[in-house]
């Protein structure tokens, strides 16, 4: 069977790329070897964190950096995208809402986020679930954590607030016993709280909470924040509901990897692929490719047992990721990339005066490949693509742009291939 | 237990993102098992070093390699899952581990009298006396056995070829065998429309049942056998097809990965899911297909983990779709049920949470039937849903021109 695309990789840039391919119609196959990065994000999408001229100062309007950046260094991926970087945003929001997932935010504004170190934490898009509707109207939050459960403390959270510009208030910490004696983990207390009978418990002691403290009154009251950690569910069916019930504005806050938003938006996307026709190769890996007059006929994907088969397609767009994905690969002195044997552009510190951007340094991040104006990577050889981060030139790590450069590079590729 | 060295640089690939273990089903629904990281890839590590004893909730894990299939780096923490448990110092007989890991031998009893066996094998007060004194779930879902085998079915039946028919092997796995022969005479019925005669020898059980059941010598004795059957049927050029996704998975991987039989590497290539032998033949099916099987409406299709797994794609799944079912894939996670694992009284609650994902998927949408490769599956989905389910092979072959 011949596809019209076929997307290497299932992190953020894959999915995009394939999602864009299936709404074009296009007969399209990811081949993955294992899931990508984005079930360990926070589930935000970074698009520019920080002023170029002034690296230790959070950006306002990512677009601005982004226009900014591409004319000081144009080399980087987002230089080859900002034709497409609105409507790769637009099309992201309305596949996801197809999926019954939302994102809040544009590219023209960033935003604070929260997190469960009660610190900020700059992004662009976000889950409803994170938005703090009404933050001047808060007079009391009350940090929800569970007992067992290591990754949100609830008195640090609140005690670190006040460094944020949220508005100071009362701060009351709870902190839940489900009965369970082994450490919990974000998973399982996401199942937990899936659970009718569990849900209710947790909203009988938080409403406990709130008429102890005399702010129980049966209406709507914005200010009373209900602050959880980033558990509720692996859809915002849970969120939906706790904020229904509690009739207070309710959010809740990323923290360390892996993360149930992360893995809430990889759902939603997959799920988008599946119900469109988009068909998937899981535990499989791409290791060559066929040639052919100037053309990637086919690749060669080996599955489980080591057994190789070729599949053909039109077009190809190469979604590896860096480092972690896969995508890269560091040799003894030399970094390579194992699927094309693609030439990989390296980076020290000093090699690039883009080395403005060194506010958490990990420069090797800047290595990858280098691509044309249409995200091709192999001179003379039209239909190959690279997206994501196995993109030179750029560190999401530095720039907060991870997952911003993955959506829209996949986007354009798959507008082309 | 001897790790080899490709497993043991596997085990140093781990980049401890822990994507395994929110991905592994049990850890999800049951704190007490700690999940394919710590127990797999940290423990082992841990134990190469100091000779620590295995952590028994090992037990706990059900060998449906989600966590393998996630792994960005290639570990392969559900095969040396089965590794550890099968260190695991033995309690008692094991009465049910062994019944389990001999499930051809239960087929074959039950085949004496089928309708009868499924009607005992239904009483509640004979699963309250299972539940006491084998450990087998009272309210668990038990594959019913069918009326006749397979082996008994292709007695009766006789292809006409119009042409010298090539030949391949099948091997149909005890679930067709003994419980739903429909699934092994669809294929052999397909196949003959392709020219091809099917053989069937007497294969033994692929040993999967006894791999989780931590009885790898059972299995050892059911993959040599099965190698001496082998060698002497497979001739050049031969395939060897399977409609069983697990099946094949043990004949392909877990011979070599949890026995360290090599020997199988070479059969690698020849051993093929039946869905993707068909896809190769696909110009040709097209033209048996009818279009009136294009009637059958809107069908929800449930990948079996040890499919995913295998890593070469939903072949069935795009057969469907290509002769114009309507077919959507729920893509709901693992069923639950492991085979045998969600029989057994301590893991039946969680093979029931488990498939709550499942259930939840299929309501989601007035679906008529479930479409699946694997066995124990069906028997899952069934239970839940009380939904009809059918093998790609059995759709197809409902579509064939008469
Ligand atoms: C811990 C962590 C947290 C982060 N948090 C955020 C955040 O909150 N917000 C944000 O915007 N960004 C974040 N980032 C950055 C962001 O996650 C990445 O930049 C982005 O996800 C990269 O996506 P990708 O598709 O390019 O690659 P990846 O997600 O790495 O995907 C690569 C894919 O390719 C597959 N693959 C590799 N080789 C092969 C092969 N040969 N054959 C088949 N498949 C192959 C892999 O299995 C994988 O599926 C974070 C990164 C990390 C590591
Ligand atoms: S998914 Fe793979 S690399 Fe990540 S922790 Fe698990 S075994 Fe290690
Ligand atoms: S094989 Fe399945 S149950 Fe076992 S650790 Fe892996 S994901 Fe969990």
């Amino acid at each position: 069977m011949k596809y019209d695309v076929v997307v290497i990789g299932s992190g953020m840039s894959g999915l995009v790329a394939a999602a864009k391919a299936v709404s074009r119609k296009r007969n399209t196959l990811i081949i993955t070897k294992g899931q990508g990065m984005l079930p360990l994000t926070s589930g935000c999408i970074d698009l520019w964190g920080y002023q170029l001229d002034n690296p230790k100062v959070f950006a306002a309007n990512p677009f601005e950096e982004i226009r900014k950046l591409v004319l000081r260094n144009p080399k980087h991926p987002y230089a080859k995208v900002l034709d497409v970087l609105p409507e790769s945003v637009d099309f992201l929001k309305k596949i996801l809402q197809a999926s019954g997932y939302f994102l809040i935010g544009n590219i023209y504004e960033n935003r604070k986020v929260l997190t469960a170190l009660g610190t900020e934490r700059i992004t662009a898009l976000i889950p409803p679930s994170m938005v703090v509707k009404e933050p001047e109207k808060i007079r009391t939050i009350i940090a929800v954590g569970f007992k067992n459960y290591l990754d949100f403390f609830p008195e640090m959270f609140l005690d670190n607030l006040k460094n944020t510009s949220l508005p100071k208030g009362v701060k009351v910490p709870l902190t839940i016993d489900l009965g369970i004696p082994e450490a919990l983990r974000s998973n399982h207390l996401s199942y937990l709280l899936e659970r009718k009978e569990v849900l209710d418990r947790v909203a009988d002691e938080i409403n406990g909470t709130l008429t102890a403290s005399g702010l129980k009154t049966g209406n709507y009251d914005e200010s009373v924040l209900v602050v959880f950690p980033a558990v509720l569910g692996r859809d915002f069916d849970i969120y939906n509901k706790i904020t229904k019930t509690l009739a207070v504005q309710v959010i809740e806050v990323p923290g360390l990897p892996p993360s149930i938003p992360g893995q809430r938006l990889n759902k939603a996307l997959i799920s988008y692929l599946r119900k469109k026709g988009a068909e998937f190769y899981h535990n499989s890996e791409v290791t060559g490719y066929t040639i052919e007059n100037g053309r990637i006929s086919s690749v060669a994907v080996k599955d489980s047992s080591n057994n190789t088969r070729q599949i053909e397609a039109e077009s190809f767009i190469l979604a590896t990721g860096s480092f972690m994905g896969g995508g890269l690969l560091a040799k003894k002195d030399s970094l390579c990339e194992p699927v094309f044997k693609l030439p990989v552009v390296e980076y020290k510190q000093q090699d690039h005066e883009a080395c403005f951007l060194t506010i958490e340094g990990m420069p090797f991040l800047n290595a990858g490949l280098e691509v044309d104006g249409e995200l091709r990577p192999l001179k003379g050889v039209n239909n190959l693509y690279a997206v994501g981060s196995i993109l030179a030139h750029s560190n999401y790590a530095a720039e907060k742009s991870g997952l911003g450069v993955a959506l829209s590079t996949g986007y354009k590729a798959a507008s082309l291939a | 237990m001897n790790i080899t060295k490709q497993q043991m640089d596997a085990l140093n690939n781990c980049l401890k993102c822990s994507i395994c273990v929110d991905s592994c089903p049990v850890t999800r629904v049951d704190p007490r098992f700690p999940g394919p990281k710590q127990l797999g890839v940290d423990r082992l590590r841990i134990a190469q070093e100091t000779g620590e004893q295995p952590n028994p909730a090992v037990n706990y894990c059900s060998n449906c390699k989600t966590c393998e299939t996630v792994c960005p780096s290639g570990v392969l923490v559900g095969t040396l899952n089965q590794l550890t448990k099968g260190d695991l110092p033995r309690k008692g007989l094991g009465l049910r581990e062994i019944i389990f890991s001999n499930n051809s031998i239960l087929g074959k009893l039950m085949h004496i009298w089928p309708q009868a066996g499924n009607l005992i094998t239904a009483l509640p007060p004979v699963r309250k006396i299972m539940e006491k004194t084998v450990g087998i779930a009272a309210q668990a879902p038990m594959p019913a056995y069918s009326k006749t085998t397979l082996r008994k079915s292709l007695k009766g039946y006789q292809p006409v070829f119009t042409q010298t028919p090539k030949e391949v092997l099948y091997f149909p796995g005890c679930f067709t065998q003994y419980n739903k022969p429909e699934v092994g005479m669809a294929l052999v019925k397909i196949l003959a429309k392709l020219n091809y005669k099917v053989i069937i020898p007497e294969f033994k059980c692929c040993g999967q049942p006894s791999i989780s059941n931590a009885r790898l010598k059972d299995t050892r004795r059911f993959a040599e056998a099965n190698l001496r059957i082998l060698k002497q049927y497979l001739k050049p050029g031969m395939a060897l097809l399977f409609s069983c996704p697990s099946c094949l998975l043990t004949f392909k991987e877990e011979y070599k990965n949890i026995l360290g039989m090599e020997e199988y590497t070479e059969f690698s290539s020849a051993m093929l899911d039946a869905g993707e032998f068909l896809l190769k033949h696909e110009k040709q099916l097209a033209g048996l297909i009818s279009a009136s099987g294009k009637n059958i409406l809107k069908l929800a299709y449930h990948e079996p983990c040890h499919l995913r797994a295998s890593g070469l794609g939903t072949p069935g799944l795009s057969l469907l779709k290509q002769f114009g079912l309507d077919i959507t894939p729920l893509e709901a996670g693992c069923c639950g049920l492991s085979g045998s694992y969600g029989l057994k009284t301590e893991k039946h609650g969680i093979a029931e949470e488990i498939g709550m994902n499942l259930k939840k998927a299929i309501a989601a949408s007035n679906y008529r039937e479930v479409v699946t490769e694997c066995g124990m599956c069906s028997v899952q989905i069934k239970h839940l849903t009380k939904l009809p389910t059918s093998h790609p092979l059995e759709l197809l072959a409902m579509m064939l021109k008469e």
